[in-house]
């Protein structure tokens, strides 16, 4: 409404609500510590450490119950920008960068930055060129702005059809690692995980739509907050003598630095396209932590960047969350508020990994294999660590890691308790529960609304139109857990080819249609097809023979000939209406009602009218 | 209310703000990097530099970046009346 303020859109007891939460959940954690230096068992600490966060997950997305379109779709549009930034963040980060990126930064070290460089940029550039305009717009899915950009149902159906594709990779690698982190946690087997992550995320989608992802999504980010960051702070207070270790880890990343000379770990320089980021299975320590491209060639680094920055900042997935903010400038702010969170969490597991690296080459290089620490052996029973040499003194290069494992690995190694180890899991399953409901949310809505009811540009009555979007998120998670069961592929792998997909099917023409009045209807989707097709072709292509890229970085391939035949078809096809012009016209001014939400209340007031 | 002749001179301004907050810091964002073996051998905060920079920096930058265009943008809605009446 144009004449409210946006104060009072804003539920004053958030924060309330929220403190409620958080310390219920470290009063959780404390309780539990207290119960295991008392000597309970171990059952019963993991199930509490599991099973009490997701209670609360669940307890929150069964109130966040609506059966209105306006709070499923777009969380009543009230969500404030430092609420919907955190969402944003988690859903990007997800589990696996949670225990993934804590595993490059420990075996690839500097490398490991053109992931958060690329995520970083991707919301820069989803902050100053896309997020306010679909904001204005207020349509609740992409290919429903583009429909609407264009006023073509093709157009609709099409970008709905292509965008599925990179969203189940997201979803296949999120539940994927969610399940792996639960099934270290608690020993269940993957069918009763795999049921009870389905509850939580179907409570979380099914009921409340976007205002359980908001919500949900907010208590899960806490949880994820205050696992890692109180980690680092106990390691930074304890190797540094500062809690806020994120920016005191210098020196100690100085010692390793100095360690590594000493174990005469050599200096790799790789070719400029090589892109050699540890994968899931058990890599060694090669490379020197600060030094940079012993991994990722600088071509392949910066192609990693802008590929993962496009498919970040395009995201169909992603994108949505920005409909849920007050206005257009909370929408801009919110984005500020991502990269300030996504920046935390990444800085907070660079500096882990460089404390768990620093833990690995004090304690365990220069002992004998019968003289290791009983951590390392507990390690290694689960499968996360190995050592290759049985004679002499241990090198680095005797040593193997679990990527995904690192992050688990620090807790014990630094003699913590148990608990702390179990809270970095469940702060891991909070994220990949995270990122996997935003996906499930994008993919039914994208199919009950662009595909289902993508024909009719007047949407159905509410009941009508939720029940679809509710059963199509239930369709769609038991696709998701039907994908985990068939395909093994690594999740960041996933993740990186997703991104490739999106960068070369979404990004030209989410940037275009904003930017360039001209793009036409054929030109959208010209350029649609064609960067799809490049980026899967290319990417098939690499799996199949030789390409002089890795597979992770063909994506965006797709890019530059969807640009080309974007600006060629739409040149070449006649200049569009002057109403699809003043619909672009009115996107790029931030004031004035939400363009979507004007025409359903127009809508509404002549169907009101036509029955009197 | 953005008034008709103004809806020109308010998209070439966006327009130019656009490009001003986002070239430099991809630029610096690609260049940076390529220079961080050199810069290491400098330090910060005990950190090697060229190591800080590509990761506490590149944060900061974009944090500023972003910061700095919600103000100028919001600055530029208000300038040619473009702004949200609430």
């Amino acid at each position: 409404m144009a004449n409210t303020f946006r104060t009072r859109l804003v539920n004053p007891r958030l924060g309330t609500y929220f403190g409620i939460f958080s310390s219920l959940l470290v009063a959780l954690f404390l309780v539990l510590l207290i119960l295991e230096t008392l000597g309970t068992s171990d059952v019963f600490l993991r199930l509490g450490v599991l099973s009490v966060p997701l209670v609360l997950f669940a307890v929150i997305a069964i109130s966040s119950f609506t059966r209105e379109s306006g709070e499923y779709f777009a969380a009543g549009r009230r969500v404030p920008s430092a609420y919907s930034g955190l969402v944003l963040a988690i859903s990007a980060i997800g589990g696996t960068g949670i225990l993934a990126w804590t595993g490059l930064f420990f075996l690839n070290g500097f490398d490991a930055w053109c992931i958060f460089l690329g995520i970083n940029t991707g919301l820069v550039v989803m902050g100053v060129g896309v997020a306010p305009y679909i904001r204005k717009t207020g349509a609740y899915t992409v290919p429903t702005f583009l429909a609407r950009r264009f006023q073509s149902r093709l157009l609709r159906v099409t970008a709905a059809s292509v965008f599925v594709v990179p969203m189940l990779l997201i979803l296949t690698a999120e539940l994927g690692m969610g399940l792996w982190a639960a099934g270290l946690l608690v020993d269940l087997s993957p069918l009763v995980l795999a049921a009870i992550l389905t509850v939580v995320i179907i409570l979380t989608v099914g009921f409340g739509g976007m205002r359980g992802l908001g919500w949900v999504g907010t208590a899960q980010a806490i949880t994820v907050l205050i696992a890692i960051v109180v980690l680092a702070a106990m390691i930074g207070v304890v190797a540094t003598n500062f809690p806020l270790s994120q920016f005191s880890y210098g020196p100690v990343l100085r010692a390793v630095g100095r360690l590594e000379v000493a174990q005469q770990i050599p200096i790799h320089k790789v070719s400029a396209f090589t892109f050699g980021l540890a994968g899931q299975g058990l890599e060694e320590v090669t490379r020197r932590f600060a030094t940079p491209y012993g991994s990722v060639g600088p071509a392949s680094f910066a192609l990693a960047t802008l590929s993962i920055a496009a498919g970040v900042a395009a995201s169909p997935w992603l994108l949505p969350r920005n409909g849920t903010t007050v206005g257009v400038y909370e929408a801009r702010k919110s984005l500020g508020w991502a990269i300030f969170f996504v920046g935390l969490v990444t800085l907070t597991l660079s500096a882990l990994a460089v404390f768990m690296r620093d833990i690995v080459m004090q304690e365990l290089v220069g002992r004998t294999a019968g003289d290791l620490p009983s951590w390392f052996l507990t390690l290694r029973e689960k499968g996360l660590m190995d050592v290759h040499s049985q004679t002499g003194a241990l090198s680095m290069m005797n040593f193997s890691f679990k990527r995904d494992g690192v992050l688990l690995a620090l807790p014990l190694a630094s003699g913590f308790p148990a608990i702390i180890g179990y809270t970095v899991l469940i702060a891991a399953i909070a994220a990949s529960l995270a990122a996997a409901s935003a996906t499930i949310y994008a993919i039914a809505t994208l199919l009950s609304e662009d595909i289902f009811n993508g024909l009719r540009w007047d949407p159905p009555a509410d009941p009508f139109r939720l029940g679809v979007a509710r059963i199509m998120s239930v369709v769609v998670m038991f696709l998701g857990i039907a994908f985990v069961a068939v395909v093994k592929t690594d999740p960041l792998q996933l993740f990186l080819w997703a991104t490739g997909i999106t960068s070369a099917a979404a990004f030209p023409i989410v940037i275009l249609s904003i930017w360039w009045k001209r793009l036409t209807a054929a030109g959208a989707v010209a350029s649609i097809l064609t960067g799809f097709t490049i980026a899967v072709l290319a990417i098939l292509a690499r799996e199949l023979v030789w390409l002089p890229l890795p597979s992770a970085l063909l994506g965006v391939t797709g890019v530059l000939p969807a640009f080309i035949v974007a600006i060629i078809v739409s040149k070449l096809t006649p200049i569009p209406s002057k109403d699809v012009l003043e619909q672009v016209r009115d996107a790029r001014v931030p004031g004035g009602e939400t363009v979507y939400d004007r025409e359903l209340r127009l809508h509404r007031l002549q169907k009101n009218a036509s029955k009197s | 209310m953005l008034e008709r002749e103004e809806r020109k001179p308010y998209w070439r301004h966006t327009k130019l703000q656009m490009l001003a907050s986002l070239v430099p810091f991809i630029l610096l964002i690609v260049v940076l990097p390529l220079y961080a073996q050199e810069l290491n051998s400098n330090k910060f905060l005990g950190f090697p530099l060229g190591y800080f920079l590509a990761g506490h920096g590149l944060w900061l930058m974009a944090i500023f970046t972003l910061a700095t265009f919600v103000n100028r943008q919001d600055a530029i809605d208000h300038w040619h009346g473009a702004n949200e009446d609430m």
